[in-house]
């Protein structure tokens, strides 16, 4: 019996000691990635987070890899997200933002937070950074559920979005289904806090550039239902008139929109398009 | 649920046995604690409606039963947070069995199934433990063996997954954490030495963690190891410890995905005889976070422990602003002379007067780029350079503090204590711009033993800076009636806040009961936002109004 116990314990030393992987460069993948479906990332943020420009990097060197595939969506929310003149005047903020925050119990977790097409794992929607890129992964991985076609166009001199959305399901499914419009705006300039030196400096990056912003909502905080129940094949199809505001770089506008089941906010299909000239 | 019908199962089993006489000599030991706060909106704090969510009440508790018969053991813990209260992980809602085990103890061997915790040597390369004010627990799920073939040698092993909140393990998800130690007391296993006046303890440990590699960016090291190995030495009034570990590489969220070697190493030093205790520690850590999910941060899933090598203040103002361990990188020291001034002497008086003298710091390490091109901790590369004794200008906390303990008859006795303090709180509560606070404090605390039944104490406590927040001062009586009653007003008043609008007062008054080991207590008032740690590892707390119950019982 001693002997055995010995032989064992020996055994699962020797294991411990052998089970490791000593990783040689170059230490990024490279190669093509297979995507079934488009994932949207939703990047929770604030001017005022320091470790908000890790997670932003994060989130481009996904965009790097998957393109046009996976669609970023930076949420400035929360306490980070305060306008603090003079170093910090912007206000990015928006009601559907604080909504969604609250929601998904974002700024009570702490900042940065993701979500990844809204999926949860026991009641729990919101991912550090860190896991970002193995849950877009999975998620880009599986069969679509619907599609889902964008456009929009400049209308009124530059001053309003049209929008066209259509869509089909593509297996029959239960419960309600929502279409949620939003308008993004790239590429805002402004100061942000950073612990990060590999990122920019610290503690402020000056003229920051803030990526893929949420502006507004077009069609409210929860979207609008586009199914009680759905059968493979059914198909829908919106259209919007969104105004937009006069502060927004035209150049910079883009519209992403998604199918969502109503039960759980699960993302289907996403879509984002660059807001065309009239 | 089928955690519950076990336990009922278990004890219909108990139930009958006992009928039988079978589970004569049996014992059953158990807590349970609730802490629950009701909150309220208060607009000079800045906590309205919106801020407290709609939430009026968090509640956290846990009762706990282990039962013993002979060499078996089993034991659970039913936890809940409903909701957490404000400052605990929102991951944390939801109510269940988080913890169970049965085990079997003998001289030879000891063998756990399920739920438990361990910690190899200092925990440098592995500690799951739990604590409760944190809401931490990182308890391994799976199956322990200690065995104990000769007599001072031991010999464990540990494997499973770790806890994280309330998530089940799921494949190729958070990762496996195995582990193997060995530990010989020379003392012990030698019978020529157990006499000695030289001690000798020798150990080494072996962690690995498996996960696998679905990340789309990196390429990932699916099995990480860890290894570490220990002395202690003693030799009359002297004792040595030390302890080395080093860890391959294990690129995760925690140190940016760079792909270099960690190590850590921790020393002590001490020498003690009545009346004097002298203790010197040495530290250094650099990438040195180790947790079984590499995309994970936060207070979770760490399967190694940096030990803190700083004085833990339990006065509210000297803890105000507390290290928290930098497993990425830090180097530090800590010098402690405890001396005990004779009776009789002219400082030591009639009942001597005991002198404590702290002093603590700690360093970031220098790190050096590893090229002109790459800047210090690009992720995707080997980060940086470090030289064993490469340590940073840049410090990250100091403290100075005296004690000074003294009883002046049956009746009156005091604590004085004063604090040097310096911390970074730009690194170490990512303020960012901040300056690092630079603060004194002071505090007193006397006691007046009215008779055998009665006393009262008084707190007074002072902090003085020009950073942060400013001045505070707080002030705190208490009236006991032993054993059972007490009853406590505070006050602590940031009369000193740059702005004005925020010198707010954070009242307090509470009265608790105590009935063998059943202890209840009742606060009302308000909780300034701060950051609560132990052992180096902390929990932020937002301001909050309110109500707080707490209730404890053991039995």
């Amino acid at each position: 019996m001693n002997n055995r116990l010995s032989f064992l314990a020996i055994v699962l030393l020797g294991l411990t000691i052998t089970a490791c992987d000593k990783i040689e460069p170059p230490y990024k993948q490279g190669g093509e990635v297979l995507a079934e479906r488009k994932v949207l990332l939703e990047d929770y943020t604030g001017q005022r987070c320091v470790n908000c420009p890790t997670a932003a990097r994060i989130a481009h060197d996904l965009k790097d890899v998957y393109g046009e595939n996976l669609i970023v969506m930076g949420i400035h929310t929360g306490f980070f997200a305060v306008p603090f003149p003079p170093q910090f005047p912007l206000d990015m903020r928006t009601e559907a933002g604080e909504s969604w925050d609250a929601a998904f119990k974002i700024s009570t977790a702490g900042h940065p937070k993701g979500l990844v097409n809204r999926y949860n794992k026991e009641g729990i929607y919101y991912l550090g950074p860190g896991e970002w890129g193995t849950a877009i992964a999975d998620a880009i991985s599986k069969k679509a559920d619907a599609t889902l076609e964008l456009e929009a166009n400049f209308t009124a001199g530059n001053t309003k979005i049209f929008i066209s959305a259509n869509g089909s399901f593509l297996r029959s499914m239960e419960g309600e289904y929502f279409l949620q419009l939003c308008v993004l705006e790239d590429s805002i300039v402004g100061n942000q806090n950073n612990n990060d030196p590999t990122v920019g400096t610290t503690p402020v990056i000056e003229n920051y550039v803030h990526r893929h912003v949420l502006r507004a909502t077009v069609n409210g905080i929860n979207g609008e239902k586009i199914s009680d129940e759905t059968v493979s094949g059914d198909t829908f199809s919106k259209t919007y008139e969104f105004a937009i505001d006069a502060g927004w770089k035209t150049q910079h506008l883009s519209v992403v929109a998604w199918v969502y089941r109503g039960s759980d906010f699960e993302i289907l299909q996403v879509e984002e398009v660059h807001v065309q000239s009239e | 649920m089928k955690h519950i019908i076990l336990f009922c199962v278990l004890l219909c089993t108990y139930t009958n046995l006992k009928a039988q006489g079978i589970t004569d000599g049996s014992r059953v030991n158990g807590s349970f604690q609730v802490d629950g706060q009701y909150y309220m909106p208060d607009d000079a704090l800045g906590i309205n409606d919106s801020v407290i969510g709609g939430r009026k009440l968090g509640l956290n508790g846990f009762g706990k039963i282990t039962y013993t018969l002979g060499n078996f053991t089993a034991g659970l813990r039913y936890e809940a947070y409903m909701t957490p209260i404000l400052g605990f992980d929102p991951a944390q809602e939801g109510n269940g069995f988080p913890f169970f085990f049965v085990s079997y103890n003998s001289e030879l061997i000891e063998v756990t199934a399920g739920s438990f915790y361990e910690q190899f040597g200092n925990g440098l390369v592995l500690r799951s433990y739990e604590e409760w004010t944190l809401g931490y627990d990182n308890a391994i799920s799976g199956i322990k063996v200690v065995y104990k073939p000769f007599r001072g040698v031991s010999i464990k092993g540990v494997y499973g997954n770790q806890r994280y909140y309330w998530e089940k393990y799921e494949r190729n998800k958070r990762g496996l954490v195995r582990g193997a130690d060995a530990e010989v007391d020379l003392n012990e296993a030698i019978g020529s030495l157990q006499s000695s006046d030289f001690r000798v303890i020798v150990g080494a440990s072996a962690v690995s963690k498996y996960q696998a590699d679905n990340d789309p960016i990196y390429n990932l090291p699916e099995n990480v190891g860890a290894f570490a190995g220990r002395l202690n030495l003693g030799w009359n009034r002297f004792n040595f410890m030390t302890e080395y570990a080093q860890k391959i590489n294990d690129p995760s969220v925690m140190n940016n995905y760079i792909y270099k070697n960690g190590h850590a190493v921790l020393s002590s030093l001490s020498y003690s005889q009545k009346g004097l205790g002298v203790v010197l520690q040495l530290k250094r850590v650099d990438n040195m976070s180790f947790k079984s999910d590499r995309g994970i941060s936060g207070n979770v899933l760490d399967i190694g422990f940096i030990p803190p090598i700083n004085r833990t203040h339990s006065y509210s103002l000297a803890a105000r602003y507390p290290y928290a361990t930098q497993p990425n990188g830090e180097m530090g020291m800590q010098f402690q002379v405890n001396y005990k001034i004779p009776k009789g002497s002219l400082l030591g008086g009639k009942y001597g007067t005991g002198l404590a003298v702290n002093f603590s710091q700690v360093n970031d390490i220098k790190r050096t780029a590893l090229n002109d091109t790459t800047p210090v901790g690009m992720p995707g590369t080997l980060g940086y350079s470090s030289g064993f004794f490469d340590v940073s200008d840049k410090i990250l906390f100091r403290d100075l503090n005296i004690e000074v303990d003294k009883k002046f008859n049956t009746s009156w006795k005091a604590v004085f204590q004063y604090m040097n303090q310096y911390f970074d709180i730009e690194t170490l509560q990512g303020k960012a711009g901040k300056k690092p606070v630079q603060a004194h404090i002071a505090v007193a605390d006397v006691t007046w033993r009215v008779n055998a039944v009665n006393s009262l104490r008084m707190e007074a406590q002072g902090m003085w800076t020009k950073e942060d927040k400013g001045d505070w001062a707080g002030l705190l009586l208490e009236y006991a009636i032993a054993p059972t009653w007490f009853f406590t007003l505070a006050d602590q008043y940031n009369y000193g806040n740059p702005d004005a609008d925020q010198r707010h007062h954070y009242y307090m008054a509470s009265f608790g009961y105590t009935k063998q080991a059943t202890r209840v207590a009742l606060t009302y008032g308000r909780q300034p936002e701060g950051v609560i740690c132990v052992g180096g590892v902390c929990r932020q707390v937002p301001a909050a109004s309110g109500l707080t119950l707490s209730l404890t019982t053991n039995f």
